[in-house]
């Protein structure tokens, strides 16, 4: 991390520089306070009753004092443990194997010239560009009404899979490409391994910047995403948190109180895996995103 | 213990044989070897839940047993949902049913979704345009059922009897008769004021005694574009045939302008506006914030309908303050309400076996034709049955307004089966909106709808 | 060079299949086999429930040039997307070269920028309504009437819900990009007398190119498929004015059950999209110079 800062570091020379840094930092910061304010409203809000949201959603506390009971309501309507529990083991082994899959994928597709490999290739790009709206009702009706094979966490992690691999494969073939040195590969050649063991012997290690990386975006992506889990998992028992904060919007009327404290409650784990992993997201795409 | 081991035994045979036959339809994982595990964790407590209802039956001898299948419910009424749930899981229980319950705020395309996935609800609350538009697909004809004779309000498709009314809605005008009274200075007869003359002086007088803006017109679509509009072919005669004749009449080249219900459909909308208290910013008034108006008193009247009762309750409004009253209407339909019913339960026939369509028909009967089902219905989920063998009166002051002052003396109007396409509101909605903020004009909302009924047909003709 | 060493054709299929074949299996199984599959239902009249649908032909591609309601969405689509590109771009832009010039606080300012992302589409469209219809209007600084209520102002509301989401994320490749030119190019730069300004538009960002290649190509294929967030915060209106492709399309498809033709105007959206994709990443790529 250290190397990315003060890039610019020789150019801070004098009093006009500095004021002109401080200038900088003054903005950087009104810009910040202004990307924050919905978080704050959202977190105040969470803790009033549902007249006062709507009243005054600028007032810090309730008039009644903080409202914890939109937590518990929230908590326990949504049933948070077990939306929690699937959400986790959802993201969790479609992030594994997401990961596994498309950089054996993208190391392929970057080593080999084939014409399987570009052909691959333009496929995953395309997609990228495709909205799953697209194919969603030919995907309920070959995989739910031809083989039954929805209502099952297992699908979803699958899906998840395929669905991730255009943009996964994406980032991993920019920083292969970019970033592991081929003759790295060519001397192991030369001592006579075989692909698979240059693969996972001496281009791996070399990913673990762009593979944090992934993991952290898919993650996001997975973790908030709705529209797919909310077509495969029918059941209540396997639903994860974004289908239960769906519940608090009505047709008429959103229960603001509950939907914010879910949300709350929703995105907080998120937000600590993102503050600890957070070195990694901003390296790996340094290194994964760009050409050096 | 023998007897119990091939108690154990039967129950699981049981189980297996009806898993494998309705394998689409309820346990759609059950064929596929990812959901082992899964499966394993159902099949003891099957077991365990198959024997004890077993023994009961012996015991009492009439309570049906359905051996443990399993039914999907979908619910488009989300603000019953607990309710509902509480009611159909109770009756399960009795029954040997297990619920696979899910609620949904947009029933066409949760259905859409799930019928694309073989995987369509048993039971379903579902609204008439679903019917309209998928029952004699889908959905199981209810000819004979036990209730058809106490209720004049199930749906129909080409004479066979799909829906069972859930309930009975009115779209209308919901009134804090406290909060006109006070600033009236004196009683307030709601049948005084049934014109748009007579309503708006009313008004006027309100503001005078200083209610500065007393209505409330809601700016969601489907209220403000959706409700209320559909208001000007449904006060037509009252009939559908009077919709399906003002459907004719703009085909053969008449023009909406000069249609005495149009003309009094636009100055409901120049007057609503004109008091609206979300006059400034007629199109981004919040749902809620109107309710606390209303509760409040800032404002007397909210565009709305019976069904808003829990939002205003939510807000802290009290049981005798609030009645419903009728928009004002200058032709002889002055003065009453439309009151139709809005939810239908329907039963699935694409998936469902026979046994769950048993199931699901007397889960139907128990809505309607037992004590208990009755009363959960009205008494629970606060709603107006549709059902003439019901003896339920509906707990809230806007159900028992709409219940005593409309229904008992007939100022309804219902205009089933008449119905618009799915892409009326939307193809609508500019021009209403531009009329209420003054940007549009009644000439051009017109010349829309002579334009929408020229290339559309309406439904249920 | 290796990678040139002529192969065995039983070797490369092995090859292939043993290093792509899981993920290109999945991807075929459940993209290119239902986008087959949905390019077939184009050719039919399917309402998209019944058990019937007859085939048509290429007759739904051809309705769609009479289509006024997909192209007005298209056309407005296109407008949202170049202002959404500029904003989004523009702001990351300018957030990453604030964040690598050494200021205090930065992994912290980082870290904050990007959270907005944590928000998934249709609550992020509650919020900001709630936020638009209920928060600014008490504000005296904004106007009275919702930003929401006008039609020019409606469009802008979903530009600035796009930017504050999206800025935060291509902010960390363009950190990426500035970071990675070497410092000596900067040096030799100043050596040779070039100001800031100078070092910024004739070195720095010619040499971070391809960040801006990835840049816009996600925040174009992100603006081009809005869907919840405009379902959400605006529902299209007000007066039908924010109605973009994707939701045009989608209603068309579902909600007035005209599968077959929804389904081809997704397909020539999507033609189009791909078009503008490809020549933008022929054009930004081609500017990319090796370092």
């Amino acid at each position: 991390m250290n190397e990315l800062k003060g890039s610019q570091g020789s150019e801070n020379i004098g009093a006009s520089a500095r004021i002109w840094s401080g200038i900088k930092t003054v903005f950087a910061f009104l810009l910040f306070v202004v990307y924050m304010v919905p978080f704050v409203l959202v977190l105040i809000n969470s803790l009033k009753q549902k007249v006062n949201i709507i009243k005054t959603p600028l007032k810090f506390v309730d008039e009644a004092g903080p409202q914890i009971s939109n937590y518990v309501d929230a908590f326990n309507k949504m049933g948070y443990f077990q939306a929690f529990g699937n959400s986790l083991i959802i993201t969790g082994c479609s992030i594994v194997l997401l990961v596994v899959c498309s950089s054996m994928c993208a190391y392929i597709l970057v080593r080999r010239n084939y014409k399987a490999c570009r052909i691959s290739y333009y496929l995953l790009i395309s997609y990228m560009v495709v909205p799953f709206q697209v194919i969603m009702i030919p995907v309920l009706a070959i995989y739910g009404n031809q083989f039954h094979l929805l209502n099952n966490r297992l699908i979803l992690i699958i899906m998840n899979v395929a669905y991730g691999t255009g943009f996964a494969t994406f980032l991993m073939y920019g920083f292969i490409k970019s970033s592991v040195p081929l003759a790295l590969e060519e001397a192991a050649l030369i001592d006579g391994a075989g692909v698979f063991r240059i693969y996972s012997g001496i281009v791996l290690p070399l990913l673990k910047p762009i593979l944090a990386t992934n993991m952290i975006l898919q993650t996001l992506g997975l973790w908030n995403d709705y529209l797919l889990p909310s077509l495969v998992l029918g059941k209540e028992s396997l639903q994860t948190l974004p289908i239960r904060i769906r519940a608090f919007n009505g047709t008429f009327t959103s229960d603001y109180g509950l939907m914010m404290a879910a949300l709350v409650m929703c995105v907080t784990p998120i937000i600590i895996l993102f503050i600890f992993m957070q070195k990694y997201i901003v390296g790996g795409i340094v290194s994964g995103a760009v050409k050096e | 213990m023998l007897r119990k081991l091939i108690a154990v035994l039967l129950a699981a045979v049981m189980v297996l044989s009806l898993a494998a036959c309705t394998a689409p339809a309820t346990t759609p994982s059950a064929d596929t070897k990812e959901a082992e595990p899964e499966k394993e964790e159902e099949a003891p407590a099957d077991e365990a839940e198959e024997e004890a209802p077993a023994d009961e039956a012996e015991d009492t001898g009439d309570v049906a047993d359905y051996g443990g299948i399993t039914l999907t419910f979908m619910n488009s009424k989300p603000e019953i949902s607990d309710e509902m749930e509480a009611i159909v899981k109770g009756w399960a229980d009795q029954h040997n049913v297990k619920i696979e319950f899910y609620e949904t705020s947009n029933p066409t395309d949760t259905l859409t979704q799930k019928y694309a996935a073989g995987d369509g609800p048993i039971l379903a609350v579902v609204d008439s345009t679903q019917i309209v538009e998928m029952g004699e697909e889908k959905m199981l004809p209810l000819d004979g059922a036990e209730w058809e004779g106490e209720t004049k309000l199930a749906w129909y498709v080409n004479g066979k009897l799909y829906g069972m009314p859930l309930t009975v809605e009115s779209q209308c005008l919901v009134v804090n008769k406290k909060a006109v009274e006070e600033t009236l200075g004196r009683e307030f007869d709601k049948s005084q004021y049934t014109t748009t003359e007579t309503f708006e002086a009313l008004l006027a007088e309100l503001r005078e005694k200083g209610m500065e803006n007393p209505i409330i017109m809601m700016s969601e679509s489907w209220s403000m574009c959706g409700h209320l509009f559909a208001q000007m072919m449904n006060f037509q005669d009252g009939t559908a045939q009077g919709c399906f004749d003002f459907v004719d009449y703009i085909k053969d080249g008449g023009d909406a302008y000069d249609n005495e219900m149009f003309k009094n459909q636009v100055k409901i909308y120049q007057i609503y506006s004109e008091y609206n208290i979300n006059k400034a910013d007629p199109l981004a008034a919040v749902y809620d914030l109107n309710c606390s108006y209303l509760v409040d008193g800032e404002a007397a009247f909210m565009s709305n309908g019976t069904w808003g009762w829990p939002d205003l309750a939510a807000m802290g409004a009290d049981v005798n303050d609030y009645e419903i009253m009728s928009h004002p209407i200058d032709n002889d339909l002055t003065g009453r309400v439309q009151a139709s019913a809005t939810k239908f339960i329907v039963i699935d026939n694409t998936i469902a076996t026979p046994e769950q369509q048993e199931a699901a028909k007397a889960f139907l009967n128990y809505l309607t034709m037992t004590d208990e089902g009755q009363k959960a219905l009205v008494e629970n989920c606060g709603i107006v049955s549709a059902f003439s063998n019901n003896p339920y009166a509906p707990a809230d002051p806007v159900n028992t307004s709409l219940a005593v002052d409309y229904m008992a003396t007939g100022k309804t109007v219902n205009t089933v089966p008449f119905g618009a396409p799915s892409d009326f509101r939307t193809t609508m909605e500019p021009y209403i909106q531009k009329l209420v903020t003054g940007l549009g004009t009644d000439r051009e909302l017109a010349d829309a709808l002579n334009d929408y009924w020229r290339s559309h047909e309406p439904n249920g003709r | 060079m290796y990678m040139q060493r002529k192969e065995k054709m039983s070797r490369k299929i092995l090859l292939f299949l043993l290093f792509a074949g899981p993920s290109m299996t999945l991807f075929v199984m459940f993209v290119i086999v239902p986008f087959i599959y949905g390019l077939y239902l184009t050719m039919t009249n399917w309402d998209g429930f019944s058990s019937t649908k007859e085939f048509v032909g290429l007759q739904n591609y051809a309705n769609i040039f009479k289509e006024k309601d997909f192209w007005s969405s298209i056309w407005l689509t296109f407008r949202y997307v170049i202002a959404s590109v500029i904003f989004v771009n523009g702001i990351a832009f300018l957030l990453a070269y604030l964040l690598t010039s050494g200021i205090k606080g930065e992994n912290f300012l980082r870290a904050g920028f990007f959270t907005p992302n944590l928000i998934g589409g249709i609550v992020l469209g509650f919020i900001w309504q709630f936020i638009f219809n209920r928060v600014m209007t008490t504000l005296p600084i904004f106007p009275e009437q919702s930003f929401l209520s006008d039609p020019t102002k409606a469009f802008w509301a979903m530009v600035i819900v796009e930017t504050w989401r999206a800025s935060g994320y291509m902010l960390l490749i363009y950190i990426a990009g500035f970071v990675g030119v070497s410092p000596d190019f900067i040096e030799a730069a100043r050596i040779d007398g070039a100001n800031n300004r100078q070092i910024l538009w004739r070195i720095r960002m010619p040499l971070m190119m391809q960040s801006f290649t990835i840049c816009l190509f996600l925040t174009l294929s992100s603006a081009f498929k809005v869907y919840d967030m405009n379902l959400s915060l605006t529902a299209g209106g007000p007066y039908g004015s924010t109605r973009m492709a994707a939701m045009t399309i989608f209603e068309k498809a579902f909600t007035y059950h005209d599968y077959g033709m929804g389904q081809s105007e997704a397909v020539v959206f999507f033609l189009i999209m791909l078009v503008v994709a490809v020549i933008q990443l022929r054009v930004t790529s081609k500017r990319e110079v090796a370092a």
